[in-house]
């Protein structure tokens, strides 16, 4: 009796050592893990939405919260990049292009300073990435059927390859993740450093990749719901397009010249092809008519929008009907009323925004030149820099340009929205912030009729018009077909109504290329790659020197306009590639590209 | 004092324990004050029979301080740690504590434990309770803590009953203090504040805002109302405030049971002047704590222990915070508004609407009330008839902390004064309302709970044979630890002992282990096995010592082992988890509907694991010239490894990993020693003691993966944790050509009279990348403390100091920045400014009214080394013995007075305090006087 209590003492000891285990079991709770998320169908869906989230294809940052880093890394701050350019101006407080890159004062340092970046971060992009790798690698856990989850996974596929092509526009040949990068130790940290692949190399990826992708990729999502969803057409799209840029002169530079010299063969490597071929531009030019062919044929439903009575609503319907033929992928925007679209977006305090300092986005009269008469004769443009004209003769010579400029842009003197019966005087005085509109006009594309609480557009990423110009330019430079070449043109100026253009001669038929392509894509973050890969972004007046406005003044009797330097803009042609974060370079194993 | 060693020595034991109860203190109540013995960790130990690093102070010590927070009365009293005081609001004032100065970079949290078991605070433990408090230093006296032991443990045992017959001992203490602050730093009044400003805007090239009349109008003061001229201090403050304690304690025992039993109140008033308690609230603490150790010997072989302790804490607060207060109380200008209106009506400004006397008097009052008890049962066996020696204990314990909040809550309308001039052309000023006044409105909440349970088992064998003592501990430790609105419980398991051998008292040999682990870690992760061994030499003991006439006693030790430390990991940061997000999701459709997306969250380390810790100490105790003089020292060095770190800096943006991502890849060691000495004598009614203490503790971050950088001068690593960075400060400037003849300082456009910096990096700008390591670091590398005292037949007297030294302050913020948000200016700075005539002399710069982004940033000009040096406990006591006494049956009656904080002595050339900087409630002096009375 008297040694019970020892007994006890000890069995209770050596129960509770035994018993440890159990013990420090972390207790069931809704915690999530990678094997209670793709086990299941409804949570691996909202891992791809996460996917495509991340991986984004907003072609500019919609929409930005100090907790939400999705869009950092596609387009400027506070801007369209295409404010970069000859197209546009812009001012306002949160816009960083006027601050840093019309200043040339942009470099690897302040590329991604701060929490919004100047233009672009390319470590965001990798987050996507990330999420598209961990995607790729867990799927086939997943309850789909089979072609189900092959489909999903080429969906992610085509995601990676979008943000490897975001990357290799700006950096040139640039680091390949195509797995999930873990650092659980210390090992991992190395492992975690890619050095940059060569140019041709990451084109050969992003190719592969799309190829892949196109095999499992339905041609169309029975449910319309699911608008906005990766088509077979958006990955023959993304080779078209990283097949043009990879011919084009940027990158495979006819006299094998760079754009800084290099001597590091290695480094000429990362920056483009070392030697020109001109099969790259046939390359390009079957993956454009690939992309064509599908549209015509295997879609089933793509096609040039042709929809409305009249070419200026026709065009600018395009950007509006979330159900355009026209539209291979694009993506949708959630703010209206109050928010970052409607501030970035909207002119003025038109709409009623709830929002401070409007980004005013302003169309150059650099720009207003490349637009034609409705007629398909050049419009004349003979105003001396800082006389006055009448304000009859600003209305009279913008309302005889084509279609697509009406669409675009608005005017002083005309309606926000059309048979609204309010126009608007941009010289007059008042409330709206019109006054000091730095442009020939407003940016209205994409936005007409956009109001406070109405639904917001869907942000296009790849449209069908644009493959008709690709290809146009790459036959070109293959000596194709003039007919062809004529086609691909004419197809796009006819859909607005405009006059045939024909064949000049290949460097002829090149300008022509090129002015139709400012023209049709004009805002749509095209120029800004294209003036660096056509190797012109540092000629006066693109991206370089001065950029000119026609200005409106209330004087009296009549108001009058004057053309006035608005912006001058410095380039460096090291800026045909961006520099890499000087953090990444600081680690050691990231070549920066020349001049930076 | 008791940090400096006795031992068992039968010749003059007695003796130095008469010195102990003369000049240290009274002999607490209980017979427990075994000089020989020390508690530790689960156990006590014979002093002679360990190799163990370890610090004591007993609670009578530390009662000598009047002060409301228990770590306050640390300073001095245990070589190796370093006290720092944050504020002296009574509830809120806790010290900063560093044991051996810092470890790691990611946390240096102490463990604390009351009575064995697990707390997460002792600072409202009342000293009156108190029998000891012990600071465990190395190794081996910290490797049954295993995980979570490495950053040092503070052991907390209370006071316990002993036979003492049919006589109960009792004894009353009362304490009355009254508490004014050390320092309030001076700022002008308005005149000069009017005259300055407008230097300062003449400075920054602005028009001036005083006109001569006002300058005019300040100077004479005879308008209060157009002109005022408030020090809010005077407005607010009261001269005084009081503190008191009084305690209650009964303890006893017989053969079969022993008993201690306490209660006592303690109450701390704050300085704030015409409260009524009722709609508002000067700062007040209250707290009563009460205690039951209780021993009962069931049978020859099974006793129980029961320990209750428990306390309950009501503090009462104004609305707004204390640090916010006092910002306002220092730095509104005098000019600001008057106090009232001329019909008594609170002034305010839209831009300035807390008038801090409306603050306090008219917005009501917070308070939180806090419960907290410990309770624990042990039994403990004597398993003679298995071996002599051998016994087995089992027991469990409950800690349970609560806390609510009770707010009354209301709005004022304040009057904004406006200058006008009369139609008669004279000045006046009329008042407009704002705000409102509502009633006021209660409201409940700030809930905080945590509830511990322990349990804990094992096996003990203590013996001594022919010239072996053996001490052995093997036990089971488990603990389960929740807080109110976490998810899961905190779970630990330790499984511990200790081996201690000592041959013939000469030769010590112990061993102390933990396997113990987390539920924090990932399965098979869990668990680690940390052990330590020491060794120790009693040299006194040998033949060639024994009756040496100098050498009583001489001990030489040393220990290694590894610790670890748990806190610092994420909880269940082994998990990868994936959640929802707000707004990560996707928009699909003509209707634009809104897909919800799942993700990854923050990325998971599968092999998180705990810091590790190899320590090294060694050391010499000794007691020379008959017990004289006693002398401790010890060194150590400790690697700190697998330290938390993020590593996301220095990981290419390009892995997609945004996110901070934790590894074990820090490292950093630290290294220092202690010094400790005291000589004691008495000659007939005259006696006399002195102690000093010495603690130096230098750490180095070795590995810390930082953002890649330039400039090497940048790195954290290679430098102390804690290490300042900052501009090189070269002067000011003396004019436009000096500014043009100098490197461009980008941060704010220059003018004369700002301060102008070295080019670190000779890059032609100064910017972020010329900063450099600049002074000290911010925690103090050396401790000092000294400890004197006198007697003479009843009375004596003993001083109290502390300091520390190898440690910088960053003087900035608003006590700095004069007219920053127009904010008052100091005399300090107002006589030190820098102006064109005193450009040699100047030491501050040119006043400014903008947010100077040159000046006002980190640099060597604001970073200042500093020591201290204090004065931080003066008694003079006198014990009335006679007998009157006797004949009323009182053992004892002692009274005293005593000082706290009297002198402070710093280098630091600044118009505060060089502790707390004089941000937030001020640190306190207190006169206090008291007596103890033992039946």
């Amino acid at each position: 009796m008297k040694h019970l209590i020892a007994v006890v003492f000890l069995t209770v000891l050596f129960a509770m050592i035994s018993c440890e285990d159990s013990f420090l079991e972390k207790p069931v709770s809704s915690d999530l893990t990678v094997d209670s998320v793709f086990v299941s169908k409804i949570r691996t869906e909202q891992f791809l939405w996460n996917v495509y989230s991340t991986a984004s294809i907003y072609e500019f940052n919609h929409f930005w919260s100090s907790t939400d880093n999705r869009f950092y890394h596609y387009g400027a701050s506070g801007s369209l990049v295409s404010v970069a350019t000859d197209e546009l101006e812009v001012e306002g407080t949160y816009p960083a292009i006027p601050k840093y890159i019309h200043t040339g004062t942009w470099n690897a340092e302040n590329i991604d300073n701060g929490s919004w970046g100047i233009e672009f971060m390319s470590h965001v992009c990798y987050a996507g990435i990330r999420n598209a790798n961990i995607f790729i690698e867990n799927v086939d856990k997943s309850p789909f059927p089979e072609e189900e989850k092959k489909s999903m996974k080429a969906e992610a596929i085509f995601l990676r390859a979008l943000m490897h092509f975001d990357l290799m526009q700006r950096l040139g040949g640039i680091s390949i993740v195509d797995h999930v990068l873990s650092v659980s130790s210390a090992d991992d940290i190395e492992g975690v450093k890619i050095p940059r692949s060569t140019y041709s190399e990451t084109v050969d990826f992003i190719v592969r990749e799309c190829d892949e992708a196109a095999e499992h990729l339905p041609n169309v999502y029975e449910d319309n719901r699911y608008l906005g969803r990766i088509v077979k057409g958006a990955a023959l799209a993304l080779k078209a397009r990283v097949l043009l840029y990879a011919a084009s002169p940027l990158f495979n530079s006819p006299d094998g010249s760079t754009y800084v010299p290099v001597s590091d063969p290695e480094l000429r490597k990362l920056i483009g092809y070392p030697d020109y071929d001109k099969n790259r531009w046939q390359l390009a030019a079957e993956a454009s008519k690939a992309v064509l062919d599908w549209a015509s044929g295997e879609s089933g439903w793509c096609k040039l929008y042709d929809g409305q009575s009249n070419p200026v609503d026709r065009y600018e319907e395009i950007f509006i009907d979330h159900a355009c033929p026209e539209v291979i992928l694009s993506a949708g925007l959630a703010q209206t009323a109050g928010g970052y679209f409607c501030l970035f977006m909207l002119p003025g305090q038109i709409i009623p925004q709830g929002q401070n300092n409007p980004s005013n986005h302003a169309v150059t009269f650099n720009f207003t030149k490349l637009y034609q008469k409705a007629d398909g004769t050049d419009q004349t443009w003979d105003e001396t820099e800082g006389a006055e004209y009448p304000y009859s003769q600003y209305r009279q010579k913008l309302g005889e340009l084509e279609p697509r400029f009406q669409a675009s842009v608005f005017q002083s003197g005309t309606e926000w929205s059309r048979g609204s019966g309010t126009v608007y005087h941009f010289y007059e005085t008042n409330t709206l912030q019109l006054k000091d509109v730095r442009g020939v006009g407003f940016m209205r594309k994409f936005v007409k009729g956009v109001r406070s609480g109405s639904t917001a557009p869907r942000w296009i990423t790849f449209r069908l018009a644009e493959f008709h110009l690709n290809y146009a330019e790459a036959l070109n430079e293959i000596d194709g077909s003039p007919a062809e070449i004529e086609w691909a043109i004419n197809r796009i100026r006819r859909r607005v109504e405009m006059p045939d253009v024909s064949y000049a001669g290949q460097d002829a038929t090149r300008e022509i290329i090129r002015r139709e392509r400012g023209v049709e894509l004009a805002f749509e973050q095209h120029r800004f790659f294209d003036l660096r890969r056509w190797k012109t972004a540092g000629q006066e007046g693109l991206m370089k020197g001065t950029i000119y406005t026609l200005k409106l003044y209330d004087t009296k009797p009549e108001p009058t306009y004057r053309l006035e330097e608005i912006s001058n803009r410095v380039w460096d042609d090291k800026m045909y590639l961006y520099p890499f974060r000087q953090q990444e370079v600081s680690l050691g194993y990231i070549t920066q590209n020349p001049g930076w | 004092m008791k940090f400096n060693i006795y031992h068992k020595n039968k010749h003059n034991a007695g003796w130095l324990f008469t010195v102990t109860f003369l000049f240290a203190s009274y002999a607490p109540v209980s017979a427990q004050n075994d000089s020989t013995t020390v508690n530790i960790a689960y156990g006590k130990q014979d002093r002679e029979h360990t190799a163990a690093s370890v610090a004591v102070a007993s609670g009578e010590d530390l009662r000598k301080s009047q002060v409301s927070t228990l770590n306050n009365t640390f300073f001095g009293r245990f070589p190796g740690m370093t006290v720092i005081q944050t504020n002296g609001e009574p509830g809120y004032d806790d010290a900063s504590i560093y044991l051996r100065g810092q470890h790691s970079m990611r946390n240096n949290s102490i463990l604390f434990l009351l009575d064995g078991f697990e707390v997460n605070n002792i600072n409202q433990v009342s000293p009156e309770e108190i029998e000891s408090v012990t600071y465990l230093k190395d190794a081996v006296a910290l490797a049954v803590y295993g995980i979570s032991g490495a950053n040092g443990a503070l052991l907390v045992t209370t006071k316990r009953g002993s036979n003492t017959g049919k006589k109960v001992n009792i004894s009353l203490k009362a304490r009355y203090g009254i508490q004014t602050p050390t320092h309030l730093p001076k700022f002008e009044g308005s005149y000069n504040y009017a005259r300055y400003y407008n230097e300062a805007l003449q400075n920054d090239g602005l028009p001036l805002l005083y006109t001569d009349k006002d300058l005019e109008g300040y100077r004479t003061g005879n308008d209060p109302y157009y002109y005022p001229d408030v020090n809010w201090y005077d407005e607010i403050l009261k001269s005084t405030s009081n503190i008191q304690d009084y305690t209650l304690s009964l303890s006893g025992g017989n053969n079969y049971s022993r008993y201690y039993v306490m209660g006592g109140f303690m109450g701390s008033d704050g300085l704030y002047d015409h409260t009524d308690g009722k709609n508002n609230s000067n700062i007040n603490f209250q707290r009563i704590n009460f205690r039951a150790n209780v021993d009962i010997d069931v049978t020859k072989r099974l006793s129980v222990a029961l320990n209750l302790g428990g306390r309950i804490e009501d503090r009462m607060f104004p609305n707004t915070a204390t640090a916010t207060f006092w910002q306002h109380i220092a730095t509104y200008a005098p000019n600001l508004y008057p106090v009232r209106t001329p019909s008594g009506q609170i002034t305010g400004t839209a831009n300035y609407p807390d008038n801090p006397v409306g603050s306090l008097l008219y917005e009501g009052y917070g308070s939180r009330h806090t419960r907290d008890v410990q309770a624990s049962i042990t039994a403990r066996e004597k398993l003679d008839f298995i071996t002599e020696g051998l016994g087995a204990f089992a027991s469990v314990s409950m800690n349970s902390n609560y806390m609510n909040g009770y707010n009354k809550t209301k709005t004022y309308s304040y009057y904004e004064p406006l200058r006008t001039v009369s139609s008669a052309g004279n000045d006046s000023v009329y008042y407009i309302q704002r705000g409102a006044d509502t009633d006021l409105t209660i409201s409940t909440g700030n809930d905080a709970e945590q509830d511990r349970m322990d349990v804990m088992a094992g096996v003990e064998y203590k013996r001594s044979f022919n010239g072996h003592d053996l001490d052995l501990l093997l036990m089971y430790r488990q603990e389960k630890y929740s807080i109110l609105g976490e998810q899961s419980l905190y779970g630990k398991q330790n499984l511990l002992g200790r081996l201690g051998y000592t041959f013939r008292r000469k030769y010590i040999v112990e061993f102390s282990f933990s396997y113990s682990g987390t539920d924090n870690y990932e399965k098979g992760h869990r668990f680690g096995f940390f052990p330590a061994l020491s060794l120790g030499w009693v040299v006194s003991n040998e033949h060639f010592l024994s009756g040496n006439r100098y050498i009583d006693f001489l001990k030489l030790r040393g220990s290694a082992g590894l610790l670890g430390n748990d806190k610092g990991s994420g909880r269940f940061a082994y998990n990868q988890y994936w959640g929802p997000a707000s707004s990560q999701g996707y928009y699909f459709g003509t209707g634009v509907t809104y897909y919800e997306a799942l993700v990854q969250l923050a990325l998971a380390n599968p092999h998180f694991t705990w810091e590790k810790s190899q320590l090294y100490n060694a050391g010499v105790e000794s007691e020379l010239f008959n017990g004289r003089l006693s002398l401790t020292a010890d060194v150590f060095y400790e690697n700190r490894y697998d330290i938390p770190v993020n590593v996301s800096n220095t990981l290419p943006g390009f892995s997609g990993i945004n996110f901070s991502s934790m590894l074990n890849k820090g490292e950093a060691n630290n290294k220092g020693l202690e010094l400790s000495a005291m000589y004691r004598d008495r000659t007939g009614d005259f006696g006399y003691f002195a102690g000093v203490s010495y603690s130096f503790a230098r750490n180095k971050i070795i590995k810390s993966y930082e953002t890649p950088r330039g400039e090497e001068a940048r790195y954290t690593q290679g430098k102390p944790i804690g290490q300042r960075f900052g501009l090189e400060a070269v002067g000011f400037f003396k004019d436009n050509t000096d500014i043009e003849n100098s490197p461009v300082h980008t941060f704010y456009p220059v003018r004369p009279g700002d301060l102008k910096y070295k080019d670190q990096n000779g890059d032609g700008f100064i910017d972020a990348n010329d900063e450099v390591a600049i002074r000290n670091p911010s925690v103090p590398e050396i401790s000092y403390a000294a400890n004197l005292g006198v007697s003479w037949k009843g009375f004596d007297v003993e001083l109290l100091f502390d300091g520390n030294s190898n440690r910088s302050v960053y003087l900035n913020g608003y006590m700095f920045w004069p007219f920053i948000n127009d904010y008052n200016i100091s005399t300090w700075a107002a006589e030190r400014r820098w102006t064109p005539e005193n450009h040699a002399n100047a030491a501050f710069p040119r006043l400014t009214t903008q947010s100077n982004a040159n000046n006002y940033r980190s640099s060597d000009f604001w970073v200042r080394n500093i020591s201290i040096l204090r004065l931080r406990n003066a008694e003079l006591g006198y014990n009335i013995s006679g007998d009157l006494l006797r004949r009323l049956k009182i053992e004892r009656v002692r009274v005293y007075l005593s000082v706290l904080n009297p002198f402070t002595f710093s280098n630091l050339d600044a118009d505060v305090d060089p502790e707390t900087l004089s941000v937030g409630y001020p640190v306190l002096r207190t006169y206090s006087t008291g007596i103890v009375l033992d039946f």
